[in-house]
């Protein structure tokens, strides 16, 4: 899969996959915007193709704990990169952020600034510097850094909708990634670091509509879980390299 | 929900797991009869349940599953009813979001009862829910002991500060416990209830700020663990291991918990895995930053006592 916009395949994405998983992009479309999600769809259409043809799989995350490590890794050197861009470069005041939202953002840089280089120090300490996923390249063309929310019309994310998608789709992923896990220390880690990414998805949605801080819940009141299969495809749209996760865990 | 196609879906990534049930036909004998069939199989828990059965001793820490479901429940049974007890108290300003908010966190606790102990039918007698399912008795009618709350029935804001103390609390409390359901399907649903105690945790907090209190963040920061009573203890360690209980019981219900294995740590630790995260990370970060970027977890021996959870327990 790359980023080249693709014009063709959402509907054959829709049957061949689980059950459930047409609804979880859906609620992407939610979380995210209808113009970003519908691009998150097309570029997951490409996933058949890449299946069929398995030419080039991409960077491996690796297998095992290191695998499910390095997928945390990867979403949080995302969330770090994106949240230092807001730092640098979202405005207060006008279309930007308030004082207010921007000091608190500031505090979320910094939490996922330390996810980030917690990851890195625990694989490199853990499993050796060798198995380690490389530093990524953020692809951010989708998102608009000055405006505070999708602007209308516009095709690209606003930073609280860009953050609202990217705390979700990390809850949704760490809920998940969660019976991966074999060693009970790295589940407890993954454990302080889930809740403390629900309360950026909480806050955040109450920035962009106070209330709505608890909306990803289904009919039995539980949050959301998705597989790395399901999460990888929606990373990648924010990503220049290609990224393959089909041994995370395993 | 095709229950039978999601065993086969597994199937196919696990061409064991049928052999690991006694067989299909076994396993839907086992849900009953008639309608109930239907009602209890499309209940995730249940069907978590047999999972977990199914791979059960291979990847899982050994511990009754049910004990740790039941523990899950009082916590949720007694937000439930406090949260029944703040309404009822009429103190949340009428024509604000608070109203809307609070009863949306509630209608969650409820759900959460009802996935644990099962929903309530005609009579209110509850039947089916993850608990039995696992071979366990459920508790209930555990309550909110009000009374231990100086001024809990007049004040909004003592009532929002419990309400942000026992979220917080319960976070913890999942993370306590989540080793046990280790590689289990279990532990997704347990995850998926802990990520939702923490929005509702970061919601309470954000009312909080919007009634002035100014330094109330959405995450636990150093500062917190230094909260006078009630707050304070909800966020360090703090009973000893003389008074540390090995079992809850509650109505004639009993639950074995983990042995206490010394303090868990408080909520302004800045250190993690024996990473300072101040100083040992390549960059230098705050205290406040480095204990709000992890939540801490606890054990159960500590939840259930006095200076927590257990001391509001009716």
């Amino acid at each position: 899969m790359s980023h080249n916009p693709h014009t063709s395949g959402s509907d054959e994405a829709n049957f061949a996959q689980p059950l459930y998983t047409p609804i979880k992009r859906r609620s992407f479309f939610m979380y995210a915007g209808a113009t970003a999600g519908a691009t998150a769809l097309v570029l997951a259409g490409c996933k058949k193709d890449d299946e069929t043809a398995p030419v080039n799989n991409g960077i491996s995350l690796g297998a095992g704990d290191v695998g499910v490590l390095n997928y945390a890794y990867a979403l949080e050197q995302l969330e770090a990169a994106f949240y230092a861009q807001v730092k640098a470069v979202t405005p207060v005041g006008g279309v930007g952020l308030t004082q207010f939202e921007k000091d608190y953002f500031n505090e979320v840089a910094a939490h996922e600034a330390i996810h980030r280089d917690f990851f890195k120090a625990a694989i490199t300490r853990d499993a050796g510097a060798s198995k380690l996923l490389q530093n990524l390249t953020p692809d951010f063309s989708g998102i608009d850094f000055t405006q505070r929310v999708t602007a209308a019309g516009s095709n690209k994310l606003g930073v609280l909708n860009a953050s609202m998608a990217f705390e979700d789709l990390g809850v949704a992923a760490y809920n998940g990634a969660g019976k991966l896990i074999k060693t009970a220390a790295y589940l407890v880690i993954a454990g302080q670091i889930v809740s403390v990414e629900a309360r950026h998805a909480a806050f955040v949605r109450d920035l962009i509509q106070n209330g709505t801080f608890s909306d990803t819940a289904d009919a039995s009141g539980l949050d959301q879980a998705m597989t790395p299969a399901q999460v990888l495809p929606i990373a990648q749209t924010f990503v220049k390299e290609k990224l393959d996760g089909s041994t995370v865990g395993v | 929900m095709n229950f039978f196609q999601i065993i086969d879906q597994l199937a196919e990534v696990d061409a064991d797991l049928l052999g690991r049930f006694d067989s299909r036909r076994a396993v839907f004998n086992a849900l009953g009869t008639g309608a109930k069939r239907t009602a209890m199989a499309a209940t995730p828990l249940f069907v978590s349940a047999l999972f977990n059965k199914a791979y059960a001793g291979e990847t899982g820490i050994k511990t009754d599953a049910k004990d740790v479901l039941n523990y899950a429940l009082a916590l949720e049974l007694l937000e439930a009813d406090f949260y029944a007890q703040l309404i009822a108290a009429g103190q949340i300003p009428a024509g604000t979001p608070a109203v809307a908010a609070i009863n949306k966190i509630k209608t969650h606790e409820d759900q959460h009862v009802d996935l644990l102990a099962g929903a309530a039918g005609m009579g209110g007698t509850r039947t089916g829910g993850a608990v039995r399912a696992n071979g366990g008795t459920p508790f209930s009618g555990i309550r909110f002991n009000a009374s231990a709350i100086p001024n809990f029935g007049t004040s909004y804001d003592t009532q929002l500060l419990v309400a942000q103390v026992l979220e917080d609390t319960g976070v913890r409390a999942y993370k306590g416990r989540a080793p046990e359901l280790l590689g289990t399907e279990l532990l997704t649903v347990a995850l998926k209830i802990h990520s939702m105690e923490a929005r509702h945790a970061a919601h309470v907090r954000y009312m909080r700020y919007n009634r002035g209190v100014t330094t109330s963040k959405p995450w636990i920061t150093v500062a917190d663990s230094a909260l006078p009573n009630p707050a304070g203890p909800a966020y360090k360690n703090g009973i000893t291991p003389a008074t540390a209980p090995t079992s809850f019981t509650y109505g004639g219900v009993t639950i074995a918990l983990p042995p206490y294995a010394g303090p868990s740590p408080r909520e302004d630790n800045t250190t993690q895995s024996g990473v300072d995260i101040r100083t040992q990370l390549g960059a230098t970060y705050s205290a406040d930053d480095a204990a709000a970027s992890f939540d801490e977890y606890l054990q159960a021996a500590e939840v259930l006592d006095a200076m927590r959870a257990g001391g509001l327990v009716m």
